[in-house]
């Protein structure tokens, strides 16, 4: 390669010429050297000054950041907003004072600034968890479920710093409050299933089985606090919380175990006022119920009982109703004869007393309500059982058992319909009406 | 080179105090200081200031071109790197400068209420008024404009005095609330380490204009950590043209002073906002609607100071040191009473605009207060520039129509920061007049390419709703005002460029073969009554000849004689018809009719041309 001289000549020069030329090399090397030092004088000057200066611009911003935190934490958030924007101004691009800042606008009720801001952000950053939670919670305090939803689960895929699982975890967990907030049983459920999976501790486990309980989904529920009680020592909430958990679902066998153990424990309750008195109905259920595993006779006396305790209940659910019928009608024209024979309250309360009545008054009742029809349609089913159940008649007739204890159930279910709640037996029989398979599990 | 620099007076060359310069020596405006207006007669005192100093001229006897021809070009180029270096270096001390006065002021978070905001900026506008009226009075006025003047009319010159004010007093105003910027400033210091480090090497005359806007692009890089626009804005506005011979340096310069800064500031964009993905064309209109209004803004902006500002600088001289302390107070006025947010240059305010922090009302009321606080700030004479002010109205609109747009049009899932971003460029579009520049600089200071579409569209709409309502540019508006005749870079670019085909005639001449002989041509000459003629020679030259020429040619040799021996050895060069008109003119003084041929088929003439029909073709534009 040819070197290229830096002061290239075409002539020869004149010795004159010639010391000019040198003169001229010094005096451009030395201006050369003078700018040389100049710069780099000047590059330690500016070194020091930006030393200084960051140094202090550090300092300004922790500063600020500590007040913005402060006036958080006492809950000043328009204090907060005007200091954490100050450690902005000496951090710029700081992301977590950004996303402070952005939630202390929300805490200070300029949520369209809030939401700009953390739009803004998420923007920048759309997987960020915790833009997307906050974004979340303002969508919720602004009743938009679609976006509040979307970002609830942006946050939960999204990434986070440290505690991700954790974090992702609670988000869940705050999503499904959310869910059960708005009604959406079915999802907050899904995501509970999916949130027991992801942490096995028993709090974590409590606390999923506390929300599927408020989720309405009480055998997950019961599940959860099945495993947790079966650990050793076994939690106490775990106990209690499977028995009303097997309570509400009717399992009554498994309801009164577990209660019976969580009070048992004598350890403070969440609520044991709840615990006894559902181990009480409890109690009452698995006594009325006819169990299948009971011995013949001891299940068909409780056909029997059952049978007398739901007639009773009818005739009085019946008469009670001829009373409002009649306190109803009006006093100054009196109610039509009815077309087809006598009115709807006095058959019934015939029929109460059936054993006064001529079989003509066995006429079929035309309904005036559900109820009136509900309780016509009893009163039909009454009538044709026999009027007094004998275990011997059970006993030469098994197909009679299902047949009458299906009698008690609607009777108690219509009844409770029409004329109000039950007690005692009635209560116990109710429940064992709404779902019978389930008592003994 | 040295003997072209203006002889010393006294021998002592640079060292000559500049309070001794004679008035008459400048090639600045010649004002009759008893008739002069306040205005003009500050103008004048300012070029005195600005006077070309006298070079040292120890070897003016010497042939500099004989003894190193290509000194001043390689000089040129190390010694850009050096400007870049030094540049880069007093922009980031400047910065940290205005910073430190800010805080030692102003608090280091001022907010509305507080009693020093109207305090401070008064007492500060006093103070600059008279650093610059008793010390610098170089450092008033556009920087732009000063380092345009340098190039134009000083030789390159701007003294170290006035780059030492401007650092102090722009610092102090700045710093101080001044709604002004640090970016003009910035470009000025460039310029005038550029001249003064220029100058201790002896160039010539030539290169040291040429130093002016290399220093300009360094300063202007460094301040907005952008090399390209730097670069670009110093083509587009400063020099006016692409010309190779300050490119190189121009360069070197601004990617130099870009390195240093970065090597303080880091490597990340001014600013920061997410990818921009138009996915639904509609979102466009809005783009081009902030284009619309940002150009509107620009003329507003625009008209509010070519009315301010001249009845400012008219006003008598004793004025010029109470004007930046009321401009100071207005301005302090301003943010005690709730918007400290247009103090200052604003950056910060920007970036929280970005990040949708505030209302659209509120933005909006940021964006026309700025106008007026900037406006007052600028006429006041305090030194200062108007690219941040002009960066924060265009980022208050953007975001305002952006912010505005996420409220009542959620379904178009717009982003406030590119709004804001976008909106940067329209008023820098709309505005400074620089659309070239505009595009690059949001490219650049947000290092987001995504946006470029957007950014295009409205910056060339603002640009055109600003032209069509504020015919002249806001620098061009200054230099009449400072009472200066500066070229107009706009009107550069529009200017009409006239080509030899806009004045070539048909061809009418005789064109005689070279071959042929002397008494043949003037046969031919005699027949056709021509006074001129054409000779085609081997190889497609030509040559042109009068009557004249050939009547004393053929005096003193025989008529058999070849035409083609007896003519001069020079040839017509070549020419063609798209080549500019006054590429012509040089050679017309030797020939008297130029053939201009066809660029395809050599040889063959398209038509000619005479220094009438050059002169007559400029005289009907």
């Amino acid at each position: 390669m040819r070197a290229i001289p830096f002061f290239r000549t075409a002539t020869p020069l004149t010795a004159a010429e010639r010391m000019a030329k040198r003169r001229l090399v010094l005096q451009d090397t030395l201006a050369l050297l003078t700018i040389f030092v100049i710069t780099c004088v000047l590059a330690v000057l500016t070194w020091l000054l930006f030393r200084s200066y960051s140094q202090h611009q550090s300092d300004a911003a922790a500063r600020w950041k500590r007040r913005g935190d402060q006036a958080l934490a006492v809950g000043n958030a328009n204090a907060a907003v005007f200091d954490l924007r100050a450690a902005l101004a000496y951090a710029p691009g700081d992301r977590g004072t950004e996303i402070e800042l952005a939630g202390a606008l929300a805490l200070a009720g300029n949520l369209q600034e809030a939401t700009a801001y953390f739009n803004t952000l998420w923007d920048e950053e759309p997987g960020s968890g915790v833009i997307n939670l906050q974004l979340a919670r303002l969508a919720a305090r602004q009743r938009q479920m679609a976006t509040a939803l979307e970002h609830y689960h942006g946050s939960i895929y999204g990434t986070w710093e440290g505690d991700g699982t954790v974090r992702r975890r609670q988000v869940r967990l705050e999503l499904v409050r959310y869910l059960i907030q708005q009604s959406r049983f079915a999802e907050a459920r899904d995501e509970l299933l999916i949130a027991a999976g992801n942490d096995t501790s028993t709090p974590a486990v409590l606390e999923v089985a506390a929300l599927l309980e408020q989720a309405h989904a009480p055998l997950d529920a019961l599940r959860q606090y099945r495993e947790v009680a079966s650990r050793h020592p076994p939690s106490i909430v775990a106990l209690e919380g499977a028995g009303q958990s097997a309570f509400m679902l009717g399992r009554y066998r498994t309801a009164r175990t577990y209660l019976e153990r969580a009070l048992a424990a004598q350890r403070p309750l969440i609520n044991h006022a709840a615990v006894e008195t559902n181990l009480r109905e409890a109690d009452g259920v698995l006594a009325a119920y006819p169990s299948p595993q009971l011995p013949q006779r001891e299940r068909l006396r409780r056909v029997v009982h059952a049978h007398d305790v739901a007639r009773m209940r009818y005739l009085a659910c019946a008469r009670q109703l001829a009373t409002a019928h009649l306190a109803a009608a009006p006093v100054a024209s009196p109610a039509p004869a009815p077309p087809a024979g006598r009115s709807l309250a006095s058959r019934l309360n015939l029929l109460g007393d059936r054993t006064a009545q001529s079989p003509s008054d066995k006429v079929a009742a035309q309904p005036a309500s559900s109820a009136d029809s509900d309780m016509t349609s009893l009163a039909t089913r009454w009538n044709a059982a026999r009027p007094r159940l004998e275990m011997k008649d059970l006993e030469e007739n098994p197909q009679f058992e299902q047949a009458e204890m299906q009698l008690v159930y609607d009777t108690e279910q219509i009844t409770s319909h029409v004329c109000g709640q039950p007690t005692g037996t009635n209560a116990a029989l109710l429940r064992i009406a709404t779902s019978p398979e389930t008592v003994d599990q | 080179m040295m003997e072209s620099q203006p002889p010393p007076e006294d021998g002592t060359g640079e060292g000559t105090p500049e309070e001794q310069r004679p008035l008459e020596q400048t090639p600045a405006p010649q004002h009759d200081a008893a008739e002069a207006t306040p205005a003009q007669v500050t103008a004048s005192e300012e070029a005195a200031e600005r006077m070309p100093a006298v070079e040292p001229i120890q070897m003016s006897q010497i042939d500099m071109l004989k003894i190193a021809p290509t000194r001043d070009e390689r000089l040129f180029l190390v010694l850009s790197i050096f400007i870049g270096i030094i540049s880069g270096l007093l922009v980031v001390s400047f910065r940290i400068a205005i910073n430190w006065v800010q805080v030692l002021t102003l608090g280091s978070a001022p907010h509305a209420g507080q009693w020093r905001l109207i305090l401070v900026p008064l007492v500060i506008g006093a103070i600059v008024a008279a650093l610059v009226q008793l010390l610098f009075p170089g450092a008033r006025g556009s920087g732009v404009n000063n380092t345009k003047a340098a190039l134009y009319i000083y030789n390159g010159y701007i003294s170290f005095k006035t780059v030492i004010g401007k650092y102090i007093t722009a610092a102090l105003a700045l710093g101080g609330g001044f709604s002004l910027g640090p970016e003009d400033p910035s470009l000025q210091i460039g310029a005038g380490v550029a001249s003064i480090v220029s100058r201790r090497l002896g160039l010539s005359r030539q290169r040291l204009r040429l130093f002016a806007p290399v220093g300009a692009a360094a300063g202007l890089a460094a301040a907005f950590n952008a090399p390209i626009s730097a670069i670009l804005f110093v083509i587009e506005e400063v020099i006016g043209r692409w010309s190779a011979a300050v490119l190189g340096s121009v360069v070197l310069s601004a990617i130099s002073s870009v390195v240093v800064a970065r090597r303080f500031w880091g490597s990340s964009p001014m600013f920061s906002v997410p990818p921009v993905t138009v996915t639904d064309s509609r979102e466009l209109l809005a783009y081009a609607a902030l284009g619309v209004v940002g150009g509107l803004a620009a003329s507003i902006f625009s008209r509010a100071l070519g009315y301010l500002r001249p009845r400012m600088r008219n006003l008598p001289r004793w004025t010029y040191y109470v004007q930046p302390p009321i401009a100071g107070l207005a301005v302090g006025l301003i943010g005690f009473f709730g918007f400290p947010q247009i103090m200052g240059p604003g950056y910060e305010v920007m970036d929280h605009a970005m990040h949708g922090q505030f209302t659209w009302q509120l933005l909006l009321a940021l964006a026309l207060l700025k106008i007026l606080a900037t406006t007052i700030s600028f006429s006041s004479g305090t030194p200062g520039g108007m690219f941040a002010p002009t960066l924060f109205v265009g980022a208050m609109l953007g975001a305002s129509i952006g912010t505005f747009e996420k409220v009542f049009f959620p379904a178009l899932h717009i982003t406030v920061g590119s709004y804001a971003l976008v909106g940067m460029g329209v008023l820098f579009a709309a505005f400074l007049r620089v659309p070239l520049t505009s595009v690059f600089m949001v490219l650049e200071v947000s290092g987001n390419y995504s946006i470029i579409l957007p950014v295009i569209l409205a910056n060339t709409i603002a640009y055109l709703v600003s032209r069509s309502l504020q015919p002249t540019a806001i620098f061009e508006v200054f230099t009449h005002q400072d009472g200066l005749d500066l070229p107009s870079m706009e009107e550069q670019r529009e200017e009409v460029i006239l080509h030899l085909e806009d004045a070539l005639r048909p061809l009418q001449v005789p064109i005689i073969e070279g071959g042929a002989m002397l008494g043949e041509a003037a046969n031919m000459l005699d027949q056709q009554h021509a006074e001129v003629f054409l000779i085609r020679l081997p190889g497609h030259a030509w040559y042109s000849m009068t009557r004249s020429e050939l009547a004393s040619l053929a005096a003193v040799s025989a008529s058999e004689t070849i035409l083609a021996n007896v003519l001069k050895p020079e040839r017509i060069p070549l020419l063609f018809p798209d080549l500019p008109l006054d590429s012509a003119l040089p050679h017309l003084a030797r020939w008297p009719i130029l053939p201009v041929q066809n660029r395809a088929s050599r040889g063959s003439v398209e038509g000619t041309l005479t220094l009438a029909d050059v002169l007559a073709r400029y005289q009907a534009t």
